[in-house]
């Protein structure tokens, strides 16, 4: 990056970045550059780096935070020599899952979609497929929060072809 | 909680719904997210055309095999369905299932997916070579005009019945008997039933008259014309319908693409594909479902290898 003489000390540089609600969010420099859509901000743009505040339109503050520490973290697995315990990165992976809501989880999913990460993006639609696996289609709709447009005679013929996905799945 | 302004999931981008339905893995899952709306059908729906089956042949436990032609991750479903059957090949994702415990034998055809079955009349006939069976359907078995071709084939016994067919509903199968016809192998392309023989002559077959309509053409590829190489299969892909050849002496395998419809004439050499390797399935291959087959070896057709010894035709 930036290989300017003037010293800016050993200290790691600090990019800002404003979520959807107008929060700041100080960030290291490669922590930031992880996310593909930063990153094409600076493209062309280097000595901007300074002042700049990049503004992520579709990223709540609420989500900021956890959404750092994964690619903090994750970043630092990948560095690690050897390669870090795969309990370790399952465990961190579960912790950051836990009491995480439907909804949070979703919406964190339009976040990294936007930021345009592939590593978080397939962690969280992982995820997010496998809290829909073998659930009804009522959890389903609820979860997603997805209205159905089908009308009664449609949506009656539809599961009549499909009885048998009304058997054995899991309590909601 | 900070809200946003916006409902996640009513704008959410169809590739992002693609990616997560791919990760569901299981077609059973997927097909139940069909139900929840009508843009998840269509995903749905796209989705669940990337598996083709695999063979089974006699399933003691009830399991069929389902492949991923995208994710090549392959898929096991267990059905009570098809405990102790056989099952033959599929059409349009229906699977051909005869059980023999009782005389007559029944035959049905059922969609794995949605578990409906068809009945099909019983048979009198004794098939032959019951692991070469194959199921060709005109249309989705849903419909009430469609067509169940069974076609047993023998190999290098001329004059012998090989193409047995019904609609669902019917009391009995009907054969198609023609005088010195060896079919190699049938199938429906555009809605009409074509048939071939070792040789590469292509038939265009008139079901209700039982009778060969006309010949089509006769292949001009020179392996076929020297008897060193003999047709093997037709395959449809992507709305081509495709000739695949195996020769006698490399156990090698090519496929001809069959351009009559423009040009009355034969394609040759538009591909080659070597045995017991899977070839790269089409990225597209909706329009081939119904055709895209999987046959064992022919050097061990009654034992059929794990799927990484079998050769997809697609």
């Amino acid at each position: 990056m930036a290989s300017s003489s003037s010293s800016s000390s050993t200290q790691v540089k600090k990019i800002t970045l404003k979520a959807a609600d107008g929060k700041h969010f100080e960030v290291e420099e490669p922590v930031a550059m992880e996310m593909e859509t930063v990153k094409s901000f600076f493209v062309g743009n280097e000595d901007a780096m300074k002042d700049m505040v990049v503004p992520l339109l579709n990223v709540s503050s609420e989500h900021m935070p956890a959404i750092l520490d994964f690619y903090r973290n994750h970043s630092e697995f990948r560095k690690r020599t050897p390669p870090p315990p795969a309990e370790e990165v399952k465990a961190f992976n579960e912790a950051f899952l836990e009491n995480k809501s439907d909804e949070q989880l979703m919406e964190m999913i339009m976040a990294a979609n936007f930021l345009n990460t592939k590593e978080l993006l397939n962690f969280l639609t992982e995820a997010a497929a496998n809290r829909i696996k073998n659930k009804s289609v009522e959890y389903v709709r609820a979860f997603f929060g997805i209205e159905n447009d089908f009308t009664p005679e449609e949506e009656a013929r539809i599961r009549a072809e499909n009885e048998w996905a009304f058997d054995g799945l899991d309590e909601d | 909680m900070a809200k946003l302004g916006w409902s996640p999931w009513s704008d959410l981008p169809s590739e992002l719904l693609h990616v997560i339905f791919h990760k569901l893995e299981n077609p059973s899952d997927i097909y139940q997210c069909g139900i929840v709306c009508d843009s998840w059908k269509s995903v749905a729906t796209a989705i669940l055309s990337y598996f083709i089956f695999l063979p089974v042949n006699y399933s003691r436990v009830g399991d069929c095999v389902l492949f991923n032609t995208q994710t090549k991750g392959i898929h096991t479903i267990t059905l009570p369905e098809l405990n102790r059957v056989w099952v033959l090949s599929s059409s349009f994702g229906w699977l051909l299932t005869i059980r023999f415990n009782n005389w007559p034998d029944k035959i049905c055809l059922l969609n794995p997916i949605t578990r409906e079955q068809i009945k099909l009349p019983f048979t009198r006939i004794v098939f032959e070579r019951i692991h070469d069976l194959r199921v060709i359907t005109s249309t989705s078995p849903l419909d009430p005009e469609c067509l169940v071709i069974v076609e047993s084939r023998k190999f290098y016994s001329s004059k012998l019945i090989s193409v047995f067919y019904c609609r669902p509903g019917d009391s009995d199968w009907k054969v198609i008997e023609i005088d010195n016809w060896n079919s190699i192998d049938v199938i429906f392309h555009k809605g009409e039933l074509y048939s071939v023989d070792v040789y590469g002559k292509l038939y265009l077959i008139d079901v209700f008259r039982r009778c060969f309509n006309h010949i089509v053409v006769e292949s001009s590829i020179p392996q076929l014309e020297s008897r060193t190489w003999i047709v093997n299969s037709l395959v449809e892909v992507e709305g081509s319908l495709l000739l695949v050849a195996i020769s006698f002496y490399s156990d090698t395998h090519e496929v001809y693409k069959l351009d009559w419809i423009e040009k009355r004439n034969l394609e040759p050499n538009t591909k080659s594909i070597q045995p017991r390797t899977k070839i790269e399935p089409p990225p597209n291959p909706p329009n081939s479902r119904h055709r895209i087959q999987y046959r064992p070896t022919k050097s061990s057709p009654s034992n059929p290898a794990p799927p990484n010894q079998e050769e997809v035709l697609v």
